[in-house]
């Protein structure tokens, strides 16, 4: 007991220490800060005065021209102050954050040639004495906070720049800081260390995702580290922490030594939808680093082939799941168009494209035959390292240089056309030039045709069915391939694109055209993996040539389709990155083990989802005789959730079209929101949304709603019973009305109401 | 500069005062007039700028602007 206080009262003593220190360098750094700003401000003030006085009205001028080099040289030495002041005061906003919380964590470690342990203290960001250059405390991501996440007592090592270091550990401590205050601390075995895990999680959900840095567990911690691997795939069941793992990786990538370093703009992240973009927005900016850019698919389809009019994958899915549209073609031609087999069919295409489908014409010019469409073709079909865009483009160059050549003896002979005409006698000059713009253009226009590629014109042309047999010779094709074909005929009638269109025609644009806007672009963060297919793959791979990629998914989350792990083998033979390795969390930490094991039967084959054991209400299901006693029996849970004080309660429903009707029947019955577009919304409070919208999310009270037998009968639905009672953090209800789908057996529960 | 000059060029050629032609003022062909105008300020261009303007390039210059950026374009180049 003594010994509790003694140490007690050094952490107490320790805390305080620190915050001086934090409270020191925060008021040198605020003084320093200020006095950049004022100089700041000065010289600015200085160069608009020199700006206005140098610069007149006209731009154009030579003067002007050497005024504003000089100007750029004001600008310069400005602009690198300013960065200065930017680095301080972002230095300024973690220490401040630091006084309220500096480190949660310490280790005592003994490196193995010196005879004392050390202490190591752990937070989110260090603290250095610039004097000394001692380490007050880690940041969670040096080499050495590594020993926390991944060892108990006793021997130890870590993995820093210059190789192993080994030593032992013989203290764990984790503190709950808050205001500066030690509330507690509590020296961890693993057993300590799980209850304190337990009340972690124990919380409601959050509108925006938080940082788990106190928590991140041995596994998660191997992959936030690893720096070998060109491609890491994560294979993560729901609530496991693979989009917390994805984002603390990034953190760790941008925060690692100075040559290795990732920059902001050296990441992006592909994200499912919108409401995932916003759920995620704040963990890096907790974590004191500046957020990365996120894409939608439906953004990188733009980006590539600037359409505007074409299916998003939110609607793409609405249309899937909607048993009322039932439409077997649509699904089939989807599912032919994800799969290798059309991406083959693809490449195969845009190679054919300058030897069959690319309709060369002879030019001619000034009555003579300029280049013959014999030669233009077999010229194209040479060099064929470049992209077919280029190869064309340097044709047309080729073509007009030629007709450069000859354009002043072209204009004489114009001319001497309009003198033996004499009837522009005066303006013969004008004349002769006129006619030779417009021939010109009518050349350019004419070259163009074939120089210029319509993408989607050419696509059309891809489905038409004679063609389509010759290009898939050999290829196994689906039994319904003369539907897909009209159903795709008739689709590209309209400028409106389907999904999966818009996406062949991404993949041929990049394969055909030049596009490289993410040259820069080193890692690339994938999250629901399973939700994209061999031709987004493909997309992927030319799009971030250099990159390297963290790919989370969930085999068993997909929606409208089926995946098993040879998914994760697709993935690394499409990217081809030698170095890539498979990862697999099994250990679910969202839900309480009631609704894990619950949502466990809605697993096909023997997939085990280990769960750490959190324990909360049994889920239950409820009938609805009538369409009001179901309304009520659903506004009753409501209810009994915001009497238990959870802060988000979802509604989720298969579709937009059953969240829709849902939200018209309860709206007046009791304060609810519609969640359904494509767009931002606030994910807390009560609200309906449909379950392909909630991937990647978590609530604190689930309500799945619609579990009839019509709404969930195919292995597929199945699935989507899993994504939706997965979501849930404490509180798992289902409710329906008629025949009970069939996964959900009534007599084995014992728990229908 | 070039688009003063511009202005200048276009100004004499249509029989305009300077200061009505802006950026936006539109290189349209309607009929053989508009036609001839055009030819003619492509010719002065290339006095005044020493440089080529080429024939099949002159369909994209829609306004005055456009034709400027040609010009400023093939300057850089040089």
């Amino acid at each position: 007991m003594g010994n509790k206080h003694i140490e007690s009262d050094f952490e107490k003593e320790h805390l305080r220490y620190i915050i001086e220190i934090i409270k020191e360098q925060l008021s040198d750094l605020r003084l320093s800060n200020d006095e950049k700003k004022i100089s700041v401000i000065s010289s600015k003030k200085e160069m608009m005065e020199e700006n206005s006085r140098r610069i007149s009205s006209n731009l154009w001028s030579m003067e002007n021209f050497h005024a504003l080099v000089e100007l750029n040289q004001y600008a310069s030495p400005l602009s690198n102050n300013i960065s200065e002041i930017e680095r301080e005061a972002n230095k300024i906003l973690s220490l401040e954050k630091m006084l309220n919380s500096p480190y949660f964590a310490r280790i005592n470690f003994k490196f193995d040639d010196e005879d004392e342990f050390e202490k190591i203290y752990i937070g989110s960001n260090s603290l250095v004495d610039e004097k000394t250059h001692d380490m007050y405390i880690y940041d969670w991501r040096s080499p050495i906070a590594s020993i926390f996440y991944r060892f108990g007592i006793g021997n130890a090592f870590y993995d820093a720049p210059a190789g192993r270091i080994t030593g032992e550990v013989n203290l764990k401590r984790q503190y709950e800081i808050s205001k500066g205050n030690l509330e507690y601390f509590f020296d961890a075995d693993i057993q300590i260390m799980d209850e304190f895990l337990r009340k972690m999680l124990s919380q409601n959900a959050s509108s925006k995702m938080k940082t788990i840095i106190e928590t991140i567990q041995k596994e998660q911690d191997i992959i936030i580290r690893n720096t070998d691997m060109e491609l890491i795939m994560v294979q993560g069941a729901a609530g496991s922490g693979k989009t917390s793992v994805a984002l603390h990786r990034v953190a760790y990538l941008m925060y690692r030594g100075l040559s290795s370093r990732l920059y902001a703009d050296n990441i992006v992240i592909i994200s499912p939808n919108t409401l995932f973009e916003q759920y995620i927005s704040n963990v890096l900016p907790e974590l004191g680093e500046k957020n990365v850019n996120s894409l939608k698919i439906e953004d990188i389809i733009q980006m590539v082939t600037k359409y505007e009019s074409f299916q998003t994958r939110n609607d793409f899915l609405e249309n899937l799941l909607d048993n009322k549209k039932h439409d077997y073609v649509r699904k089939c031609s989807a599912e032919f168009k994800s799969c290798p087999e059309f991406v083959e069919i693809l490449n195969r295409f845009a190679n054919d494209l300058p030897k069959k489908l690319i309709e060369f014409k002879d030019v001619y010019y000034d009555g003579k035959i300029l280049l013959s469409s014999h030669l233009m073709k077999s010229r194209v079909m040479r060099n064929k390292n470049a992209k077919l865009s280029l190869r064309l483009g340097q044709l047309e160059e080729y073509i007009l240089a030629s007709v450069h050549e000859q354009r002043k003896l072209r204009i004489k002979k114009l001319k001497y056309f309009v003198y033996s005409n004499k009837r522009y006698v005066f303006e013969e000059e004008e004349t002769a030039r006129m006619l030779s713009i417009y021939e010109s253009t009518a050349l350019i226009k004419r070259i163009r045709k074939f120089t210029r590629l319509n993408i989607f014109e050419l696509y059309k042309k891809l489905f038409n069915e004679k063609y389509f047999y010759s290009i898939a010779k050999g290829m196994d094709l689906p039994a319904c391939i003369d539907d897909i074909l009209d159903f795709t005929n008739n689709n590209l009638k309209y400028e409106y694109l389907n999904y999966e269109d818009a996406l062949a025609i991404t993949f041929l644009y990049l394969k055909i055209t030049e596009f490289n806007l993410f040259g820069n672009i080193k890692q690339v963060v994938i999250d629901e993996a399973q939700d994209y297919n061999a031709l987004h793959y493909e997309i992927f791979s030319i799009l971030f040539p250099a990159a390297h990629f963290t790919i989370l998914g969930d085999i068993n989350q997909t929606i409208g389709k089926r995946e098993d792990l040879s998914l994760y083998e697709e993935i690394g033979r499409i990217l081809g990155r030698p170095q890539n390795t498979l990862v697999t969390l099994n250990k679910s930490f969202r839900c309480t083990g009631e609704i894990s094991r619950y949502s466990e039967k809605f697993l096909s084959g023997n997939t085990k989802i280990d769960s750490f054991g959190r324990s909360g209400d049994e889920p239950e299901i409820h009938a609805g005789d009538t369409t009001d006693s179901y309304d009520d029996k659903i506004a009753r849970e409501i209810l009994s959730s915001r009497g238990k004080h959870y802060q988000s309660i979802a509604l989720i429903c298969k579709t937009r079209r059953d969240a829709f009707s849902l939200y018209n029947r309860l709206k007046e019955k009791i304060d609810i929101r519609l969640i359904s577009g494509d767009g931002k919304a606030d994910i807390s409070g009560t609200f309906i949304i449909p379950i392909y919208s909630s991937k990647g999310l978590e609530f604190d009270s689930v309500l799945i709603c619609d579990a009839d037998n019509e709404h969930y009968y195919t292995e597929e639905d199945k699935m989507l019973l899993y994504i939706a009672s997965t979501r849930a953090l404490h509180r798992l209800n289902i409710f329906y009305t008629g025949e009970i789908s069939r996964f959900l057996s009534t007599k084995e529960e014992g728990c229908c109401r | 500069m070039i688009y003063r000059i511009i202005k200048k060029l276009l100004a004499e050629i249509i029989n305009a005062e300077e200061e009505d032609i802006l950026p936006e003022t539109e290189l349209e062909i309607n009929d053989r007039s508009d036609a001839i105008n055009i030819a003619r300020l492509v010719i002065e261009c290339e006095k005044s700028f020493k440089i080529t303007i080429n024939d099949e390039d002159v369909h994209t210059f829609k306004c005055v602007k456009d034709l400027a950026d040609y010009i400023i374009k093939l300057k850089s180049d040089d």
